[in-house]
């Protein structure tokens, strides 16, 4: 197997260099904010940086066509080392860092909005040091968990993120911050006990963790073996997804944490699950995905409507971009069930455009609720008036979360229901019936918008100031992806195609 | 020019993004910069036109939008082409393929038979779409004797594409042109009508995105690019029609337009993944032509008739057609100007636009066909009777619109496509003259209601008699425009033996006669009822007659294109398929025009001689008009039947939420935390009771017994001899 092997070990690099930075601000003074908060953008910028090299480094290798191998189940890599490094010989763990189509994108993904999300926690005013160090930790694992190719580490990562989320709105939270953070610490920690039996299954069955490996030898796993190694990683993923009916963490968590954690827990946190599908229980249980492909459709469909159901009953404005997120979650669900490649692409646009459009709403819910102090929507009316610009960028992402044409939420819905409806493995019913979302959809964000922007003038907000400088720079990039994606969704593509592809061919043999 | 059309498209959006973030500081430089735009836009329409009545043949231009791999796809394999390179003027070979992996084998009747023979003769005769050519048709011509020139097809061999791309045939031509005037005139109009307003520049803004909606999707080639800009036309008159947001009703309008248009879009989204399982193509010519020369195997037809209804339920939609015709009535409360682009030559245009785009896909089943025709009769009839009890100046040409949108589908569903494009045309220019001078009378009275008008014509010459030269229009009274597309469309139902739709078309008209002239009586005529507004009235500035006027010019002669005995008409222009038209029938228009002369006459007896008051009609036929008046009650039923249990139902899910998922979430940590209390009471009193009981128990005896360590040789002298005592008892005993 020919394998590309980057000059610098950029996937270590990236994943390590805000580690540093929690040691950098470790050493500083609890007093000096600002020298805490600029070194905690310089090395969330770094890693930035590096990501959008990767994404050069991958484009290219893809150029030279050694990349995609058509003998090589497992092409499409760019790897660290040559060869794993060897870290505890004894067990077969290795330190093995690699990226492929499916997670370059979201490599860029967690640089850009952990970057954004730093400048978003400037406005924290207290215990700011120990915040930025929790915060550069969990980014420590967010890049873990997706570079990571052997099964010890990405463990490893998968947990670490666990202590930082929890700090981050135990601390930092709202009013019933201790609850939200107990939840979705126990309820996490409960699906990875599912993950540890699944990695300990397929250790003790072939005797090596790392990931490829694993999948290349997926022939030799047994049907029922398949079926229950798959519903074990199933129950961790679907919890972190969150999938319907394990979503419940997901509303409380989001309302109680502080701004930027919410932009990373609905960015990033999210997509592990369906990232952790795609990597592990897809290539590695063919078999029992599609077997597993009707329940999956199913629960993705109940989460599409269930989800725009229930965000339509919601008061708080930050409530209802919560449970908006297990109804977009639930298209991705929907995609991936098809099992071809213009659902799983659609999946992983998905992904990576509900990861920028709902960190946008999460940051401009925050920006609200800084000037105002509450999140109650039937509390404003009218803002429109009186913040034009800062309505007209929150219609913007409203309308990108509703699917509308040339936003990037509508290249994905397209391609997921294109792509479910092309399926073999489902009926069409269920893509009839996913389709209904899109009103609902329609409905509670129009619903919202009109309640919060648009009718008379609620004069108590008079003294509201609109977005400032710092806060557009925040959204900014997040809405020129948003375009460029809706525009010219070959951006992102590009990356996706080859990887979709082989992984489809894999699981369908 | 034709292959850079689309910055006809482009310039719009330019004066959008430009006013957006740089011009809206200014209100004149935003608006001249939008006017020029669109007008440059408007010049460049009639350069294509021109182009395209020399050169009649469809023109693609075509780019990659998305490429996939195929793996795993079911549904009909595509039909890929494979270039060759050096030959790349050549037709292309066509490669039927059957991508079916081994597992979707058991999935049956999905394979394609494509028997394509196309042999270079085969190709020369279809290529000659733009002469009109009668051969008999060879094996492969269907029973409509389409012919349809060969299209670029898309992709390589095992991938899949989804490519964009602009499609310009005549219909295309005239409508960017059509668009971009009437698009132009508004603009221009506006100046006056919206000066002094706080978000001025904003709304021209907003009106340029409208435009560049509209026109990109008249440009699209291909449906998906066309749903594309199908919803960014349903966003734009979301934000027009809630353009003053203040006042909740106009929100209410908005948001109400917006959903309502989306359920109809759910069909277009639906039936466009059904068209790409089917078909696995998209292309306007691609479509046309396969359907056309039977591309498509037999058992995959219906499936692509489905399609086709469901799409035209998006038409249903934004053509505001039965059952989802109850948001343009209440679309009313965005600025008048606003309203005329929308029911001109934008919004409700875009879906008769579609639903003759789909022409191909209509005509594959005869169903089809009467359903389409069917929802445009029956709501020609429906908005036509809820137009004559009206009060409201703009909702009652919002009802005409609503009908005459219906007469379009009628013409469509009965295979008119030369009709119902024709209309579409000729209406766009009455229409939006009708709906931009009632927008005068509203600048000069401030009301709506035509109750407090009258005699406003002394005051206002220049709109009251542009106003009757667009009754008289959109009443089909020779020789306006009006006149010649709607007798194309009776010529076309009489011509197929549709009786039926020929009467009610012939009813609406009167009904049509009679609500138009009813208003304009009531508006111009007789005295004022308001003495207060009458005085304050005033004719309009130049900014907005003058686009009147010109709008007047074109009602009345716009429709001379169409007079069925002209050479080269419009009909050997915009066609479907073969060059066709219903033979004039002089009977016929002379029974239109007595039909709506007599709704003229009778709006004339009743409202200007008086001779039968309005009231006693009303009084007469009390529960008819009550119906009429709240508008057959739909509002009602779909608050009863469709939104209020949609709001029961999030309610009781979101109970259910946190009672029982939640709830369940928290009882497991709930048994968690008493199975750990048990444990702990376990480990605190049997666990740890038995080791602290232990440790007790020593430290008990330890402490008692320690009393008889007293270290006096006495004592342990007596205990030895208390020993020695009981030993020997034990031992007697």
């Amino acid at each position: 197997m020919e394998s590309i092997t980057m000059i610098k070990p950029i996937l270590t690099y990236i994943t390590f260099c805000p580690l540093i930075g929690v040691l950098a601000i470790l050493l500083l003074k609890k007093e000096s904010v600002g020298a805490i908060r600029w070194t905690a953008a310089f090395f969330s910028f770094v890693p930035f940086i590096l990501s959008i090299y990767l994404v050069w480094f991958y484009l290219s290798s893809m150029g030279t066509g050694l990349l995609f191998d058509i003998n090589n189940q497992t092409a499409g890599f760019v790897f660290d080392f040559e060869k794993p490094l060897v870290w505890f010989p004894q067990v077969n763990i290795f330190y093995h860092m690699g990226a492929d189509g499916l997670s370059v994108p979201m490599i860029f993904l967690t640089g850009l909005l952990s970057f954004v999300s730093i400048f978003v926690s400037f406005s924290i005013k207290d215990r700011v040091k120990e915040y930025f160090a929790w915060f550069l930790l969990l980014e420590v694992g967010m890049f873990g968990v997706f570079s990571a190719l052997d099964f010890f580490l990405f463990y490893i990562f998968w947990e670490i993120m666990l202590v930082p989320m929890y700090f981050l709105i135990g601390v930092w939270g709202g009013p019933r911050r201790e609850y939200a953070a107990i939840k979705f610490f126990l309820y996490t920690l409960f699906g990875s006990v599912f993950m540890l039996i699944g990695i300990l299954a397929l250790y003790f069955t072939t005797g090596t963790l790392n990931m490829l490996e694993l999948i290349r030898q997926n022939a030799m796993y047994s049907h029922l073996f398949q079926m229950w190694v798959f519903a074990g990683f199933f129950v961790a993923f679907a919890i972190k997804v969150p999938v319907w009916p394990f979503h419940t963490w997901l509303p409380d968590a989001h309302v109680e944490a502080p701004t930027a954690v919410s932009v990373i827990l609905a960015g990033i946190l999210l997509k592990m699950g369906t990232y952790g599908i795609l990597r592990v229980s897809f290539p590695m249980f063919p078999e029992a995905t599609k077997a597993y492909a009707v329940p999956i459709a199913i629960l993705g469909l109940i989460g599409i409507i269930y989800g725009a159901l229930v965000s339509m009953a919601q008061k708080d404005l930050k409530k209802l971009v919560a449970y908006s997120s297990v109804s977009h979650m639930g298209y991705c669900m929907l995609g991936m069930a098809a099992i071809n490649t213009i659902g799983i692409s659609g999946c992983l646009f998905q992904m990576f455009s509900h990861g920028v459009i709902t960190g946008a709403l999460f940051i401009l819910v925050g920006v609200i609720y800084e000037r105002a102090h509450t999140r109650e929507i039937a509390a404003f009316g009218g803002l429109g008036v009186k913040l034009p610009v800062f309505t007209g960028i929150f219609v913007l992402f409203g309308m990108a979360s509703l699917g509308l044409p040339t936003l990037s939420g509508f290249v994905s819905e397209f391609m997921i229901f294109v792509g479910s409806y092309k399926t073999v493995f489902f009926d069409k019913w269920i893509v009839i019936l996913a389709v209904l979302g899109v009103v609902l959809t329609a409905g509670y964000i129009l619903r919202m918008i009109q309640r919060m922007f648009l009718g008379q003038f609620n004069t108590k907000w008079e003294g509201l100031t609109e977005i400032n400088g710092r806060e557009i720079f925040t959204v900014a990039p997040l809405a020129i992806l948003t375009i460029l994606i809706g525009v010219y969704p070959k951006v992102l593509n590009v990356f996706l195609k080859d990887t979709v592809d082989n992984l489809v061919k894999l699981i369908l043999g | 020019m034709l292959p850079y059309s689309w910055i006809i498209a482009a310039l719009p959006l330019l004066a959008f993004i430009l006013i957006v973030f740089f011009l809206n500081r200014s209100n004149k430089i935003s608006s001249y910069f939008s006017i020029a735009m669109v007008l440059t836009s408007f010049v460049l329409s009639c350069i294509v036109l021109v182009q395209v009545l020399d050169d009649p043949a469809p023109k693609e231009y075509w780019v990659d939008w998305l490429t996939f791999g195929d793996y795993g796809m079911s549904g009909a394999g595509q039909i890929t082409t494979e270039f060759e390179s050096d030959e790349s003027h050549q037709i292309p070979k066509l490669h039927p393929e059957t991508i079916e992996p081994e597992y979707e084998r058991h999935e049956s009747g999905d394979t394609l038979d494509i028997a394509i023979d196309n042999n270079a003769e085969d190709l020369d005769d279809i290529t000659l779409i733009a002469a009109i050519h009668h051969e008999e048709p060879s094996e492969h011509d269907s029973e409509h004797h389409l012919s349809f020139k060969e299209p670029q097809r898309h992709g390589k061999k095992g991938s899949f594409v989804i490519p964009l791309g602009i499609y310009i045939d005549p219909l295309t031509a005239i409508m960017l042109m059509v668009v971009s005037i009437v698009a132009g005139l508004v603009q221009i109009y506006s100046l006056g009508y919206m000066k002094g307003d706080p978000r001025f520049a904003r709304y021209y803004a907003y009106l340029s995105l409208f435009t560049f909606s509209m026109l990109g999707l008249v440009l699209a080639g291909s449906y998906i690019l066309m749903f594309v800009f199908w919803e960014l036309v349903g966003l734009t008159s979301y934000l027009l029609i809630g353009f003053w947001f203040e006042k909740k009703i106009a929100s209410d309008a908005g948001k109400k337009a917006f959903v309502t248009t989306k359920i109809g879009d759910l069909g277009f989204l639906l039936g466009l993944a059904i068209l790409i399982f089917a078909v696995g193509s998209a292309s306007l010519p691609e479509l046309d032509y396969m359907i056309a020369n039977g591309q498509i195997s037999e058992n995959l037809m219906p499936l692509v008739a489905i399609a086709g209804i469901l799409m035209f339920c998006g038409a249903v939609g934004k053509s505001a057609q039965f059952p989802l015709h109850v948001w343009l009535p209440d679309a009313m409360e965005g600025p008048t100007p606003v309203s005329a682009l929308i029911h001109a030559a934008t919004m409700v245009a875009a879906g008769v636009y579609l639903a003759a785009r789909m022409m191909g896909i209509i005509m594959i089943s005869e169903t089809m066909m009467y359903v389409v025709a069917s929802i445009g009769a029956f709501t020609a009839f429906l908005a036509a009777s809820i137009g004559l009890v009206q009060n409201d100046i703009k909702r009652v040409l919002a009802y005409s619109t609503v009908s005459q949108l219906g007469y379009m589908m009628m013409a469509l569903g009965l295979a008119g496509f030369t009709a119902g494009t024709f209309h579409l045309m000729t209406h766009a220019f009455f229409k939006a003259l009708l709906f931009l001078a009632a927008g005068s009378v509203i600048h000069a009275v401030h009301t709506n209601d035509i109750q407090y008008m009258g005699g406003l014509s002394k005051k206002m010459k220049i709109t009251s008699k542009t106003f009757l030269i667009a009754s008289l229009s959109i009443s089909g009274i020779f020789p306006l425009s009006g006149f010649w597309s709607k007798d194309e469309i009776f010529a076309v139902a009489f011509e197929g033996g549709h009786y039926p739709f020929l009467v009610v078309g012939i009813l609406v008209a009167g009904m049509t006669a009679f609500y138009m002239f009813r208003l304009y009586f009531l508006t111009f005529t007789g005295e004022p009822r308001d003495k207060h507004a009458y005085e304050h009235a005033h004719e309009s500035p130049k900014n907005m007659t003058v686009p009147l006027i010109i709008l007047a010019v074109l009602s009345v002669c716009a429709g001379w294109v169409g007079i069925p005995w002209l050479y080269k008409g419009y009909s050997s222009f915009v066609f479907y398929g073969a060059v066709h038209h219903a033979d004039p029938n002089i009977i016929l228009m002379l029974i239109s025009l007595i039909v709506a002369s007599s709704g003229i006459g009778l709006a004339y007896v009743i409202y200007v001689k008086k001779t039968i008051t309005a009231e006693a009609i009303g009084r007469a036929f009390k529960p008819i008009y009550t119906f009429l008046y709240n508008k057959w009650y739909f509002d009602e039923l779909y608050m009863a039947t469709i939104i209020n249990p949609t709001y029961w139902f999030m309610e009781v899910l979101f109970k259910f939420d946190q009672l029982v998922i939640d709830g369940i979430v928290n009882g497991f940590g709930k048994v968690t935390l008493f199975t750990s209390w048990i444990h702990e009471r376990f480990d605190t009193y049997v666990v740890d009771g038995a080791v602290n009981g232990a440790g007790y128990m020593s430290m008990f005896f330890g402490k008692h017994i320690r009393k008889i360590q007293t270290g006096q040789l006495q004592t342990y002298a007596l205990f030895v001899f208390l020993g020695a005592v009981v030993f020997m008892f034990i031992k007697l005993i």
